[in-house]
């Protein structure tokens, strides 16, 4: 008796067969009722129950979706069939190259009915074309060269730009950082704090700042932040190492909304 | 009197929309037909397909499907696009006067009938190889990028030929297979 | 792009051009995050309809 893991080499050996077979049929045009489903339906029945990872999953996933491809082929090739308009294509291929030029084009005419289609220029777009090259502005204007100066090259300071905000002084990941590590070191014994005691600063200006980073914090996965409905609550729940983002099971996007009366409000009730 | 006042109006209309181009392609859709004539456009073309057959002219309409459709739904005659076709057939010399080459009319029939023969798509090579067969490589290039620019083919993925929207408001496929079987070789 | 990812993207372009002998070019209208001293900084400014012209030096 082979072995699970023989088994398993022979089964995606089966599967990597079946996908180049029908993926023949589609890609060259082949007949599709080549591919005899039933049997391949019954090979990969046999071997699902042997697959475990994902990347065997998804190439069981593949092979079925191959099928599909050919079953949908075979069923237009049935519905071709069943039209008026089908004729042996062997015998039709002969026929067209004996045919002489001359003969195929006068048969052709026989039942060829082309389509009606005028074009007439009315004075209302006459008015709009003249009305259009009245305003149009000669080439010599339009086409003008771009009006090029040489400049002196000034010069500056990292200080001077960064005082213009034109640099950044600080990466922003090192707010970040900062911004974590303030997170981890105020949270609770349930290792949490809520949202709003965290971002809360003096100055409107320097609460909106927290919230901002707060919200990369828990988008790139150095937080959480959990949302009690019921409550009207929202608490942060800081990460020891950053959850990488695709790992995450659901992302959903939370709109917080940080009014100056909001703020000030909160300001009040924790001061009282 | 009212009613047949009403009609002519509205086949009036229908000609001045059918008759010229609006778009880029000729012909107009179903719902707008149904915006400018009313809901009770398809008699209005009846009406006028009554007028054009003295003219040997047709009204045409041709299905988002590819396949005809017997018994349309309002819906797919929304859909549907409408043209004013000839309705009888086309003399040799009428096709030279349309700026039409009794050879390139033939490189276009070969085209077609290989395509359907192919039940539908054929690769592009396969089509010119047979078109060079009877007519210059450089009349061959010329010809296929018009057949395909005019709207009788299109090529798809993989230069793979396909029939295209002036094909099938033009040519009656099942007369062109009928007369290529019953034709005797050369 | 967010101030993160624009970081993240200044890092990579400086790292992979850092030792190949080759020089990269990056024009850019927003606030600019490179915060190693390698990096030639020359800002254009329009100033009353005049461009003026700064390196940092």
């Amino acid at each position: 008796m082979a072995s699970k893991k023989q088994r398993k080499k022979l089964g995606s050996e089966h599967l990597m067969r079946i996908i180049d077979l029908c993926e023949s049929v589609e890609e060259r045009g082949l007949d599709p009722f080549l591919v005899e489903v039933d049997d391949v339906l019954a090979v990969v029945r046999e071997y699902f129950p042997d697959w475990e990872l994902p990347e065997e999953l998804c190439l069981d996933a593949e092979a079925v979706h191959k099928l599909a491809s050919v079953i949908k082929l075979q069923s237009d090739w049935i519905k071709r069939r069943s039209t008026s308009l089908y004729t042996d294509p062997f015998l039709l291929e002969e026929k067209i190259r004996k045919l002489g030029g001359e003969k195929l084009g006068t048969m052709f005419l026989r039942c060829w009915h082309p389509i009606v289609e005028l074009e007439q220029i009315s004075s209302h777009s006459l008015a709009e074309a003249i009305k259009y090259w009245q305003e149009l502005l000669p080439l010599r204007e339009r086409w003008l060269d771009f009006p090029t100066q040489e400049r002196a090259i000034g010069a500056t300071t990292r200080e001077e730009l960064i005082g213009q905000r034109i640099l950044v002084g600080k990466a922003f990941s090192e707010d970040l950082h900062v911004l974590w590590e303030e997170l981890k070191h105020r949270v609770d014994e349930e290792g949490k704090i809520r949202y709003w005691e965290f971002v809360e600063a003096d100055t409107y200006a320097e609460t909106i700042k927290r919230a901002f980073i707060t919200s990369f914090l828990v988008t790139y996965g150095y937080a959480n932040l959990e949302v009690h409905r019921l409550e009207e609550e929202m608490y942060l729940k800081p990460f020891d190492e950053p959850v990488p983002f695709l790992e995450k099971r659901q992302v959903t996007s939370l709109p917080v909304s940080i009014s100056f009366d909001e703020w000030k409000k909160l300001r009040e009730a924790n001061q009282g | 009197m009212k009613r047949k006042a009403y009609y002519t109006r509205k086949v009036k209309q229908a000609t001045h929309l059918l008759f010229y181009k609006h778009h880029r392609k000729p012909g107009v859709k179903g719902w707008e037909l149904k915006k400018q004539l009313g809901s009770d456009y398809p008699k209005v073309l009846d009406i006028l397909d009554g007028y054009l057959k003295s003219l040997d002219l047709q009204v045409k309409t041709v299905f988002d499907e590819e396949t005809p459709v017997e018994k349309p739904t309002r819906k797919q005659l929304d859909r549907a696009r409408f043209f004013i076709t000839l309705r009888g057939d086309v003399a040799p010399k009428e096709a030279k006067m349309m700026g039409w080459r009794i050879d390139d009319i033939a490189g276009l029939a070969i085209a077609i009938s290989y395509i359907l023969a192919k039940k539908g798509q054929a690769p592009r090579d396969e089509v010119e190889d047979l078109l060079r067969n009877k007519l210059p490589g450089w009349r061959v290039d010329v010809n296929m990028n018009r057949y395909i620019r005019s709207g009788y083919l299109a090529e798809g993925e993989n230069k793979k030929l396909y029939l295209d929207w002036r094909t099938r408001a033009e040519v009656d496929q099942k007369t062109l297979i009928d007369l290529l079987l019953g034709a005797e070789e050369q | 792009m967010d101030p993160k990812n624009r970081e993240m993207i200044a890092d990579i372009l400086v790292s992979s051009v850092r030792g190949t002998g080759t020089q990269y070019l990056a024009i850019t209208p927003s606030q600019i995050t490179f915060s190693e001293s390698d990096v030639h900084i020359v800002t254009v400014q329009n100033i009353e309809g005049t461009s003026a012209v700064s390196e940092v030096t």
